[in-house]
């Protein structure tokens, strides 16, 4: 395999969760607190932000007490919480339909809950069924929650795009420390992929297979080049149209979008980014 | 290996001597919470078979009624909950008085005389509120509706009629209210002391369920702080 040829034992690029997260290290904490502490959290942020990511190191930080359930929304037709919490226990168990207590339940991509599992987790919550629950999805305000849901929702987290420092942070911990990848090409790398983690790892994953099998020693500007091709002029369009792209951006979040936000949820929201950012 | 969630950091209410998070949002986690309204009153109704309609906002405690409803009257199969919000279609209320039963005990269980709790009562639909008041008469000794603005649904007439002596208001929480709560919950603490619970109060928009999530954050901040008592600026700091 490649990664062998480099030195590793395996793939430094696979998204398993012992590596370290991508530029969201403080918030597992948060995370973790909330987990114990009983409440409902909504990860936001876009796709390859870390999302996933940050549910798999909860699943790890929580597993072996049989309580964890992880629910794919997007890959379940249709789904009945329910019968997921069911499904955790035992045969015995289940004869009796007993109900699980005190679950934490961890759902990627829960924008497109429908409502009747909105409101069964809502019940469910209530009867402490489920203990704590952090759902991820793109958009909190686009969330298909019912507003009794929403406002059970103690926070809103948003996943911030990766800085450059944190991307070369990322890549010396995976590499362990090899020079495999020179910290001016990872910088160039990191222009291309917008901020995005999975992006990133993926464009260097690449960049390393190139180099295992034309045996050369570092990752240069070249297969950059190669990889994620981008000549001048376009690169300065691109940046150019990056900077208005992400005022206009900030526009809209701060402002028409705020205006039609209910009252409470925006407390919520803003504290949400504020406080801890 | 990486260290376990559980065990990895100081949390704030274990370090205040809790097991669990003292101001959870859930209604089952603390049995007797002030709500601000006289329950009794609620079930003597019940017992003699009127038609209630409980009207508040989101996070005003409705849940917390319904779940005490249950508490009196519950575990003898005589209650049947349902969230109207559950289903675009129609609610099918045979389905509902059998299947409270398990298969075979509700072969030969009698229908009669039957609680029905209706959560989130705003999105029932015209024709579902005139089935209830044939099931009413039938099977239902009395019901309770739970939903945000009574004003604001459009129930059939005869039910309406019913239910317009019924309405019962969550009243606004009071500053007296708030206290009360937090006190219920942690304890006459030196921590988080009468004057900091008003603060906190007077950021929460009189809605318990806020009330509850501010106290938390606020009483995390001091604590990862490394401060044994909630000051003003504290306050500030995290409700702004």
């Amino acid at each position: 395999m490649w990664f062998n040829d480099l030195g590793f034992s395996e793939n430094p690029f696979d998204d398993s969760a012992r590596h370290k997260l991508a530029g969201n290290e403080n918030i597992m904490e948060d995370i973790i607190y909330n987990i114990n502490a009983g409440n409902i959290v909504f990860i936001e942020g876009k796709p390859g932000s870390g999302r996933t990511a940050i549910l798999k190191k909860a699943i790890q930080s929580f597993m072996g007490f049989g309580k964890v359930s992880f629910v794919e929304c997007q890959k379940i037709k249709d789904l009945n919480i329910e019968d997921v919490l069911k499904g955790k226990y035992n045969f015995i168990e289940r004869i009796f339909s007993k109900m699980p207590n005190g679950m934490i339940v961890l759902m990627d991509d829960a924008g497109e809950l429908d409502k009747k599992n909105c409101e069964r987790i809502k019940y469910f919550y209530d009867q402490n069924y489920i203990k704590s629950i952090i759902f991820t999805g793109e958009s909190y305000n686009k969330a298909n929650f019912t507003e009794s849901l929403k406002d059970r929702v103690k926070k809103v987290i948003k996943l911030n795009d990766l800085k450059e420092y944190e991307s070369l942070d990322i890549l010396n911990s995976r590499l362990n420390g090899k020079q495999l990848i020179p910290d001016d090409v990872a910088k160039e790398i990191f222009e291309r992929t917008d901020g995005n983690p999975k992006k990133f790892l993926n464009a260097c994953e690449e960049l390393c297979k190139t180099i295992a099998e034309t045996k050369e020693e570092k990752v240069t500007l070249e297969h950059v080049n190669k990889l994620l091709p981008l000549d001048k002029k376009r690169s300065v369009e691109k940046s150019t149209e990056k900077s208005e792209k992400k005022n206009a951006g900030k526009k809209k979040e701060d402002g028409p979008v705020k205006e039609e936000k209910p009252e409470d949820l925006r407390v919520i929201y803003e504290d949400a980014a504020e406080r801890y950012y | 290996m990486q260290q376990r969630g559980i065990t990895k950091m100081n949390i704030w209410y274990k370090e205040l001597g809790f097991y669990n998070n003292p101001f959870s949002i859930k209604p089952m986690a603390f049995h007797d919470e002030v709500i601000g309204y006289d329950l009794d009153v609620v079930f003597n109704k019940i017992d003699n078979g009127e038609v209630l309609f409980i009207e508040g906002d989101y996070g005003k405690g409705k849940t917390t009624i319904l779940k005490k409803i249950i508490r009196r009257f519950g575990g003898k199969k005589r209650l049947v909950y349902y969230s109207c919000n559950r289903t675009a279609s129609s609610i099918d209320f045979e389905k509902l008085i059998k299947n409270r039963h398990g298969f075979f005990s509700g072969l030969f269980s009698d229908d009669n005389n039957l609680i029905l709790l209706l959560d989130e009562a705003q999105d029932i639909s015209q024709e579902d509120s005139e089935k209830i008041l044939d099931y009413y008469t039938k099977n239902f000794k009395s019901i309770i509706l739970v939903g945000p603005n009574f004003d604001k649904i459009r129930f059939g007439n005869g039910l309406s009629k019913l239910i317009s002596p019924n309405v019962i208001r969550l009243g606004e929480l009071t500053e007296d209210d708030a206290i009360n709560i937090i006190r219920k919950r942690i304890g006459h603490t030196n921590f988080m002391q009468d004057d900091i619970i008003k603060m906190v109060f007077k950021k929460s928009a009189k809605n318990p369920r806020r009330l509850l999530k501010n106290c938390e954050d606020v009483c995390r901040y001091t604590i990862d702080q490394g401060y044994n008592k909630i000051k003003e600026e504290h306050v500030k700091k995290v409700l702004g």
